[in-house]
């Protein structure tokens, strides 16, 4: 016989595990592709990527590698056991980094002292700050052929040769170097091109920050700058004491996101010139305008015959380089995140004044 | 069983069942689907009912005590109390927005602790109105409309329209027809679509006003001219649409209901019609006055009106029970007074049973029918505006009920005498000797039963003797069946609430040894021995009783520290400390049973001879010694005005007397001037006496 | 004619800036700021200028008069692109333009998939992004919080730390031959779940609390109450997604490496675009780089153009609140 049960009882325990399974039913349903994603194609290649820098990967053989001893490590921090792919990629690495710095200021500044202009409201500002973020939205290839349009040598008639044909026709941009010079006692030579490659980025490259820095400047209270006057402060005092802490969340933001930006540079140069340098010819990374991206890049995704060798020899060098690569940026934003936190006041101020509060009485 | 024999024997669709039915588990699954999950149980009377609810949340914060409260039909309860004192988690434990932790909720006799809020048959409003920003008000009100299916009888809509048609055309002058075809069409008259016109004029569906629409009727001679024949083709239309029914098997009864073989109507989920919608949104716009406000979206409305707009999207459901959760917070001060009357007439012209929560206390007093103080978790006081503003039963009603607060002063109790700090006193005459006797008396024997309880052996005795007599033997059923009847003497001794519980597990135990049944019987003892290991337990009654004296009472030691935390709290480490202190709210016995004996010791000092109490007089009891005249008068004192508020036709008076801050409320043309002495004096009858110790009035 | 309407207001400006009597409030910033502007703009617009101009200068013009490009010396015309579209060689001085060894373009299969990663890669990400922001904020599931801290902790670590594991496991799976490659490994992203979920936090929970007692399904809110009132942050998410999408480069480079004819048909435009420039540095190639620079910046100029408001508010916003 079936056993029976009162219904009440019956009822209470169904709607319990309705409720139960309802609720984490539709966390699973909401969730669980995001979490699926998240894991597949984040959390799992992060690990994979590192198991394969430190192991002898094929890509065309996966699933026979064996601990390699740090081998692509070493090839990247040790000076003497691989003396051309470490200077090829510490040469990226400086590349790399001294452009973002260099590009920090240009990026911030210029779109700041804009943001100031448009905030003014002149007549068509709005015109303006369409024209100010357009070329922001040009892909870097188009802009790539603008450029090389601009800055050809003056054999191939580029349009910037033609019409200075005495100071930037004497320069011949993709093949040149400055002339050699030193630092710390490393000769370092840099190529014609990088000039082209800031120009470049600096046209098209701050759209962004100019629209945060706008925003933030707008969203200052006008009440601020009325009391602040009624205080005693002038114009530059306003801009320090009013204008920049209340901008200063979106100035770190445009900060560090430049500078992360920049740290992936790779595109810019790719598609503006790659004459490789003799000395690192069959290296990774070997061009002129090498960066890190462009050192993993030239190992995974180059064209013909060498690249398929170098891709075949070195992935797991990509690997490696990519890790190194995630641990800077990665500390960088970790730098940023620790900047942007919530902070918070303490009591230093209401303890003194409990002290005061006792003795003053 | 099918669903037609389970209906046969156990009532028609959708209606309550009875809880206590044994069925089947398969039975109970289809049941519960027939009857929409809707379970009746108990014998409750009153048609809201919340017993010894509680709550606590994840985090280990227990936010409401044994809340028990009986609402009748029609009445208006306000919940009322400080910020965090649990009014709101109740509010949302009856919506069905949080889960209740243990009790029994039920509405409409219905258990409904577990049932989802939609099948509640509950509206509510919202503090931030919730008004959906995407949607006109007209969308905002008809939603809950449009989205709910209601359960009812299969018609033949075609047929509906079609006789409606019919019966328009015999019934309505055809100059009259003529007349609202012509309006229909002035664009200044109809609203919306042409038909919509005459679906409300003559109270018939949109699918007839569609076909009237449809015949374009151009004069008074045309509808005379082709009224029968259309007549006559609706019929037979009708003919047609009944004729297909029978094709399969099912007929039409004189209501347009569709009838299936066996004689029954055939009832489904449905949603409601456009013009039903339409109607009982356009009658709610115009029970809230928010005509011409229809088209707009919330953030084109002031405050007010979105608040109506809530209302609004509230009653259209026609719902059993309205929940309102502090809904006039956000509205300034005029406009709320304006909407709390609007609220108290819209209440008594639908009649809905409404539960209202605020923590302002004037809302209570002017809306309610009945009052739920709450502090802390707690129920301080349940009852009429009237009884808890006259009769307040504890110190912190008595403050917090009122405006300005009631005054407070520390005073003596001798004999009948009520004595102020600066010798002031108040004869209370003999009656109060006597109520003050009595109360003590109770509360000696109240608290002398709590600690009997606290004190109680019987679990440890129990558990010692389980231990001994039964876990050696346990293996074997015969010694555990003789073992079993002293362990019960042992329980049935005991003071403590879960007994019952205990000895039904006991009588189990052996019931399963006689079936025989070895494993089972060796679970339930290890259930018993998991029971017992409990320490003493208070009921949630006795703990409430001993609350007010343990929160507001001369016993409370954490007061002090707790204001210290509040300013200076700051500190990452004192912040911890509180939070610690606040998470488990699960009375230590110990600290209970100290109380206790201290009271206990209180009381019984009272009973002999003078103590300290606290002395409460409401500032509207508080009178110029010329202008009061009564045979309640006491002495009149004097006193140095401090600020004076006029507050139209009445004064308020700050003034220091027996180290408190007196404010009295003077009704009276007499201008008082700040910084002059006055004479004061007091009504007699009026003054509140509370015990220094559980802080409860004594009377 | 923006330059007309500007200077048009410009002037009304300054006549009432002139009738007020009080000398000092005439907006001398207000037209310094202009001013400025106004040259700034100009210089900023002009590599537009050249680059639709340098897209419809014959190649016989780029050789011979190299100086002119904005009136070409005999006048637009779409050689160029012929060339690049359907392969037809334009001459200078009567012979073949001289063209690397190079493949066929295929603008065509690029164009579309660069859409396919683009717009639909961007689609499905907003639907899966949008549902777990939900969970995160209407949902009370345990290890919730966990769940979401852990999500919102790799954001420090960049995309490029997993791009080679990513890309291995695709190879392992067989999808390098496909276009589905380029779109999967972004549904794993994080920084627009959190900006809708910043968003989906600050609509008040009691619309979705009420939507539950009127008999709404958690499934009905997101569709019908959650996702129209999230509108502006998908749009903007959606503008993100759009232009990531359009303008990578190192991603499917890595997929699609070396020129071979299968791989060509499954660039995306900017792979293509990036092998037309390095290929067509020459004088008299440099227009069909140009060409395809206007293929590339036209769709996305378009949309920016009609939609630039709304574009310019959702970025500004996402940069306030992120």
């Amino acid at each position: 016989m079936n056993q029976t049960i009162r219904l009440e009882e019956y009822a209470k325990r169904e709607s319990r595990l309705k409720a139960f399974l309802s609720k984490y039913g539709m966390a699973v349903l909401f969730l669980g592709v995001f979490l699926a994603c998240f894991i597949t194609f984040f959390v799992v290649p992060l690990f994979y990527g590192i198991h394969i820098s430190l192991t002898n990967f094929k890509y065309d053989h996966p699933g026979r590698e064996v601990w390699n001893n740090f081998r692509y490590y070493k090839m990247l921090f040790d000076p003497k056991f691989k003396p051309l792919i470490y200077e090829s990629f510490w040469r990226s690495f400086w590349h790399t980094i001294i452009f973002a710095i260099l590009m920090v200021p240009m990026a911030i500044l210029i779109p700041l002292i804009l943001a100031i202009f448009i905030n003014q409201k002149p007549p068509g500002y709005k015109v303006f700050r369409c024209l100010v973020y357009m070329p922001s939205i040009v892909p870097l290839t188009a802009a790539g052929s603008i450029f090389t349009l601009l800055f050809n040598a003056k054999v191939q008639h580029g349009l910037l040769a033609e019409l200075f044909p005495n100071t930037i026709g004497k320069i011949d941009f993709p093949v040149q170097f400055w002339p050699e010079f030193h630092i710390f006692g490393a000769s370092v030579n840099v190529s014609w091109m990088w000039v082209v490659i800031y120009l470049m980025c600096f046209w098209g490259g701050w759209g962004g920050n100019f629209l945060i820095l706008s925003a933030g400047l707008q969203n200052v209270p006008k009440a601020l700058y009325e009391a602040a006057g009624m205080d005693g402060c002038n114009t530059f005092k306003k801009a320090i004491k009013v204008t920049v802490p209340n901008i200063k969340p979106q100035i770190v933001l445009c900060l560090f996101t430049t500078i992360i930006g920049y740290m992936g540079l790779y595109g810019q140069n790719y598609v503006l010139a790659h004459p490789l340098v003799t000395k690192y010819a069959a290296q990774p990374g070997g061009v002129a305008t090498s960066t890190l991206i462009y050192f993993i890049q030239s190992i995974i995704a180059g064209d013909g015959n060498a690249a398929a060798d170098l891709k075949a020899n070195y992935y797991g060098l990509a690997a490696a380089a990519s890790v190194v690569f995630a641990l800077i940026v990665g500390t960088i934003s970790g730098i940023q995140m620790y900047l942007t936190r919530d902070r918070k006041t303490g009591n230093t101020i209401s303890r003194s004044f409990e002290k005061w509060n006792a003795i003053s009485r | 069983m099918r669903k037609q024999e389970l209906i046969e024997k156990y009532g028609e669709p959708n209606t309550p069942l009875d809880g206590s039915i044994e069925v089947t588990p398969s039975e109970a699954r289809q049941l519960l689907k027939i009857h929409n999950n809707k379970v009746e149980s108990g014998n409750i009377d009153s048609f809201v009912s919340l017993k010894n609810i509680n709550k606590v949340y994840p985090n280990g914060v227990q936010a409401v005590f044994d809340f028990n409260l009986d609402i009748e039909a029609h009445d208006f309860i306000v919940l009322v109390g400080p910020s965090g004192c649990g009014k709101s988690t109740t509010l949302r434990m009856i919506a069905g927005l949080e889960d209740i932790t243990t009790g029994y909720l039920y509405i409409d006799k219905v258990l409904s602790n577990y049932l989802q809020s939609k099948d509640r048959d509950i509206s509510m409003v919202f503090q931030s109105y919730a008004l959906y920003p995407n949607m006109t008000v007209y969308d905002n009100i008809a939603f809950p409309l449009k989205i709910r299916k209601i359960y009812g009888p299969k018609k033949e809509y075609r047929v509906i329209a079609n006789n409606e048609v019919i019966n328009l055309l015999k019934t309505v002058p055809s100059a009259d027809l003529e007349k609202s075809i012509q309006d229909s069409q002035d664009r200044t008259i109809n609203f919306g679509k042409q038909f919509e016109y005459f679906s409300t004029k003559y109270d018939i569906s949109d699918r007839a006003s569609k076909i009237i629409v449809r015949y374009k009727f151009l004069s008074q001679d045309d509808i005379e001219a082709r009224k029968d024949n259309i007549i006559s083709q609706l019929e037979q239309e009708n003919e047609g649409f009944v004729q297909e029914l029978a094709n399969k098997g099912y007929s039409l009864n004189e209501n347009c209901e569709i009838v299936d073989p066996n004689g029954e109507v055939v009832k489904q989920k449905h949603r409601m019609t456009k013009e039903e919608i339409r109607r009982k949104v356009f009658n709610a716009a115009r029970i809230l006055d928010l005509g011409p406000y229809l088209d707009r979206r919330p953030k084109e409305l002031s405050g007010g009106q979105m608040q109506r707009v809530a209302l609004g999207r509230a009653i259209v459901r026609d719902a059993k029970l309205f929940l309102m959760d502090e809904p006039l917070s956000n509205l300034d001060a005029k406009l709320r007074v304006q909407m709390r009357s609007e609220i108290v007439s819209l209440h008594e012209k639908i009649g809905a049973t409404s539960i209202y929560v605020t923590h302002d206390q004037t809302e209570a007093m002017t809306m309610a029918t009945k009052i739920v103080v709450m502090s802390k978790g707690w129920v301080q006081q349940i009852g009429t505006p009237q009884e808890v503003y006259h009769n307040p039963r504890n110190i912190f009603v008595a403050t917090f009920i009122g405006s300005p607060a009631m005054n407070i002063f520390d005073g003596t109790y001798n004999g009948g005498k009520v004595i102020f700090q600066d010798g002031y006193t108040v004869d209370l005459g003999k009656e109060f000797v006597e109520k003050h006797d009595k109360f003590f008396e109770f509360k000696v024997k109240d608290t002398e039963r709590i600690l009997s309880v606290i004190n109680d052996k019987s679990f440890e005795n129990a558990l010692a003797y389980l231990n001994e007599n039964i876990v050696p033997v346990v293996n074997d059923p015969q010694a555990v069946n003789e073992a079993l009847p002293a362990l019960r003497q042992i329980l049935e001794g005991s003071l403590q609430e879960e007994k019952d519980n205990l000895i039904e597990g006991v009588d189990e135990i052996a019931m399963l040894i006689e079936q025989g049944d070895n494993s089972k019987y060796r679970k339930g003892i290890k259930h018993l021995l998991r029971l017992l290991a409990k320490p003493n337990k208070l009921n949630e009654r006795d703990i409430a009783s001993l609350h007010s004296a343990m929160v507001f009472g001369a016993f409370n030691e954490n007061k002090e520290k707790e204001a210290q935390v509040l300013s200076y709290g700051k500190n990452k480490k004192e912040i911890k400390a509180k939070k610690k202190s606040h998470k488990v709210q699960t009375y230590d016995i110990n600290e209970l049973r100290d109380l206790a004996e201290k009271l206990l010791a209180a009381f019984n000092e009272a009973l002999k001879g003078p103590h300290s109490i606290k002395i409460g007089v409401r500032p509207e009891h508080i009178h110029l010694d010329d202008e009061f005249t009564s045979k309640n008068k006491t002495k009149g004192f004097e006193v140095t005005t401090g600020v004076v508020e006029l507050m139209g036709t009445e004064l308020l008076l700050h003034a220091e007397w027996n180290g408190a801050d007196v404010i009295a409320k003077i009704s009276t043309g007499t201008l008082v001037k700040p910084h002059e002495q006055v004479k004061l004096t007091l009504d007699k009858s009026l003054i509140k006496v509370f015990d220094n110790n559980s802080c409860e009035t004594i009377e | 004619m923006e330059r007309n309407l500007t200077l048009g207001s410009f002037n009304s400006l300054s006549r009432s800036g002139t009738q007020i009597k009080d000398r000092r409030r005439v907006p001398v910033f207000k037209i310094v700021s202009f001013i400025i502007l106004f040259v700034f703009c100009a210089v900023w617009i002009s590599p537009f200028i050249i680059l639709f101009t340098g897209a419809f200068r014959s190649a016989q013009d780029a050789m011979t008069y190299p100086g002119q490009i904005i009136f070409p010396h005999s006048g637009y015309t779409i050689e160029q692109f012929e060339w690049i579209l359907a392969g037809k060689i334009p001459t200078v001085d009567g012979k073949e333009v001289q063209q690397p060894s190079v493949q066929t373009y295929q603008f065509g299969y690029w164009i579309m998939n660069s859409c396919f990663s683009a717009i639909g890669g961007t689609l499905i990400y907003l639907l899966v992004a949008s549902l777990a922001a939900y969970a995160f904020v209407f949902i009370d599931f345990k290890y919730r919080n966990l769940i979401f801290a852990i999500c919102i902790g790799s954001m420090v670590i960049p995309g490029a730390a997993t791009t080679i594991g990513n890309l291995t496991n695709i190879y392992s799976w067989g999808l390098n031959k496909s276009i589905l490659a380029l779109i999967i490994p972004g549904l794993g992203g994080i920084y627009g779940m959190y900006l809708i979920k910043t968003f989906f936090a600050g609509i008040p929970k009691d619309l979705v609390e009420s939507a539950k007692m009127d008999g709404y399904s958690d499934i009905q809110i997101f569709f019908k109450i959650i996702l129209p009132l999230g509108k502006t942050v998908l749009f903007v998410q959606g503008l993100f997604g759009f232009m990531g999408g359009w303008n990578d480069l190192v991603w499917p480079q890595m997929l699609y490496p070396g020129s071979t004819e299968a791989n060509m048909k499954l660039w995306t435009l900017q792979v293509g675009m990036a092998y037309v420039v390095n290929n067509s540095k020459a004088a008299d190639q440099v227009g069909s780089a140009l060409a395809g620079g206007v293929i590339a910046v036209l769709p996305v100029l378009v949309v920016y153009l009609i939609a630039q408001n709304k574009i310019i508010e959702g970025m500004s916003s996402a940069g306030i609140k992120g």
